[in-house]
């Protein structure tokens, strides 16, 4: 059992006896202190999908699922494909990619998991960190190296995210897939 | 047999809890012909609040379980007893309430569980005027009891989108008929309240905040201006937070203290019927919460919001949130120095001179707020929205 806090987009949660894939998990401040949850869920059976809120500390019955490492080769609308290693396809849907769509793009190397139910590939885990090129952003600000002060940038598959305003057009970052944050530069 | 609702109250601290649910209770027996069940846990609170509403007509302190105004209140005691009887009648209810997401019993989420009817469980949650609520309203939050069982989130607000606000039938006429009494009004009301010998001010002012640094700041500024005015403060946070400037340890009840133009009296914590008249008839009214906050938006006099405070902040955007809808249309001066005093009292700065912007602006904001109370009169109040959800929602789980 998990908190509604707890549970990351891509686990399953048994409800009446069904499993429902959380494709997203956002989390609001009521009154109080107290939080509230607001999941987007899909029925990983008959494909229904619906929305549905918790209190932050209610306990949901997840399920743990069969996984598989894969690279992703290549998007065949609506399909992306991923390769296994031992060069099998596996093909999932746009939707079930919800979670990870952002970092999708042409050549990347990661080792990413595929998550099975009943022998069907129902999402695609990243790595908890990923490296990325900056495509665009403005100029860096002169003399600020602190990192606090932050600007926009644009990834090569055209996702934006704020960057220290020392980074520039051709630099690596480091992302925090699960936060969704730039973490730090890199060197490549 | 008229249909039958659960509500379940924990007062966290404060009257807010069961200021919320005693007043739904209220008019779900008195305007929808439904009984209730009202189980609260702080049963002594309990009593000091009905005391209040029933003012001349003792409640007996020994009891467990009173019917008032129809409303049948029950302790809910902190061991809850797995009798069966009680579990399977909460358990029959055609609707269980538990207000802001308390935690039922487990043997009435057992009972629950073994209906063969279908049963609507709602939480009913803290009012915000944030976006995101939009989202949330009455959207399902399953919990594997039953099929038959639907528990939903219901959020009260302030657009159609959301389940509303709590609203009496009559209680816009009754403020009508209360400000239209005018000069008279007030001097009844100060008699009422035991302070027939002051005169009235040139602005009367009521104060139900939490404890503020800002509280001694503006009644500093009140006390050095130009006019006289007069300020009600129930008992409670508010007196409190005022002692040191009064210069007394515990405000009682019946003082009354003059600092240059300002003359400041502690009255007894009043009904909540005694409170709209209250709001009514004053000309700028400090509310906190969410209760006040509502009912002084009905009263549709100039206002200000002591949100419930937060360690880490968050309820600033609360407030600024509501200010967005609060103050469109209104001129950017008046609506300035609105967002000021209140951002500033909430943060518990020094306001003195935000309060000298805002009170050359009462005038245009009573205006604005009058307009304000007509359009939030638009929309079905919280109780009507509750129970049509209700229907419509176990009209879609019937096997």
């Amino acid at each position: 059992m998990k908190t509604a806090q707890e549970i990351r987009p891509g686990q399953v949660i048994m409800i009446d006896g069904s499993p429902w894939k959380v494709q997203k998990n956002e989390f609001n401040r009521a009154g109080r202190s107290s939080a509230i949850n607001k999941m987007k869920l899909k029925n990983i059976l008959n494909g229904m999908q619906t929305e549905t809120t918790f209190k932050c500390d209610d306990k949901l019955e997840n399920i743990v699922l069969e996984q598989k490492e894969v690279t992703y080769s290549y998007f065949a609308d609506p399909m992306y494909v991923f390769v296994d290693t031992e060069y099998e396809q596996i093909e999932i849907e746009k939707d079930d990619m919800e979670n990870v769509l952002e970092y999708i793009e042409d050549g990347m190397e990661d080792v990413c998991q595929a998550v099975f139910y009943n022998d069907k590939v129902i999402s695609i885990d990243l790595p908890k960190n990923i490296v990325r090129q900056i495509a665009y952003t403005e100029p860096s600000v002169r003399g600020d190296t602190s990192g606090k002060v932050t600007k926009t940038a644009r990834l090569n598959n055209g996702h934006e995210l704020q960057v220290s305003a020392f980074c520039e057009i051709g630099d690596y970052i480091e992302i925090d897939t699960l936060t969704g944050e730039y973490k730090s530069r890199v060197k490549r | 047999m008229p249909p039958r609702w659960t509500i379940f109250c924990a007062m966290i601290d404060n009257f807010g809890d069961i200021g919320v649910s005693w007043r739904l209770a209220r008019q779900l027996v008195g305007e929808k012909g439904i009984r209730v069940d009202l189980w609260v846990d702080d049963w002594a609170g309990a009593l000091q609040f009905l005391q209040a509403q029933t003012p001349g007509a003792p409640l007996p302190a020994s009891a467990k379980h009173l019917t008032v105004a129809g409303v049948d209140v029950h302790h809910w005691p902190q061991n809850w007893p797995d009798d069966d009887s009680v579990n399977t009648q909460i358990a029959e209810s055609q609707c269980v309430v538990e207000t802001f997401g308390c935690e039922l019993p487990d043997a009435v989420k057992r009972s629950m569980s073994r209906r063969a009817e279908p049963l609507v469980w709602i939480n009913l949650e803290y009012l915000s005027a944030e976006d995101w609520v939009r989202g949330c309203h009455g959207l399902p939050s399953p919990q594997n009891l039953s099929p038959l069982i639907r528990k939903y989130f219901f959020f009260p607000g302030f657009e159609p989108a959301t389940g509303g606000l709590l609203r009496e039938s009559g209680l816009l006429m009754q403020h009508q008929a209360w400000q239209a009494h005018g000069v008279p009004g007030r001097q009844q009301l100060l008699f009422d309240l035991g302070l027939a010998s002051l005169a009235l001010p040139e602005l009367l002012v009521s104060v139900f905040s939490y404890c503020s640094a800002s509280m001694v700041s503006w009644l500093e500024a009140l006390a050095d201006g130009t006019e006289t005015v007069l300020c009600l403060v129930p008992e409670g946070k508010a007196s409190v937070s005022m002692a040191a400037y009064l210069g007394v340890e515990n405000p009682v009840v019946g003082s009354v203290h003059h600092r240059g133009v300002l003359t400041v009296a502690v009255i007894p914590f009043r009904s909540q019927d005694d409170y709209d008249q209250l709001l009514s008839l004053c000309d700028f009214n400090i509310v906190r919460g969410e209760d006040s906050f509502v009912r002084a938006q009905w009263a549709a006099k100039p206002f200000m919001w002591h949100i419930y405070p937060q360690d880490d902040g968050v309820h600033v955007g609360k407030l600024e949130a509501f200010a967005v809808r609060y103050l469109e249309g209104l001129d950017p001066k008046t609506a300035g120095a609105w967002a000021r005093f209140a951002r500033g009292w909430n943060l518990g700065e020094d306001c003195a001179e935000m309060w000298h912007y805002l009170r050359p602006q009462l005038p245009d904001l009573h205006q604005h707020t009058q307009e304000w109370q007509k359009k939030l009169a638009v929309m079905p109040d919280l109780a009507t929205n509750l129970v049509n959800f209700e229907t419509f929602t176990k009209l879609s789980v019937s096997p």
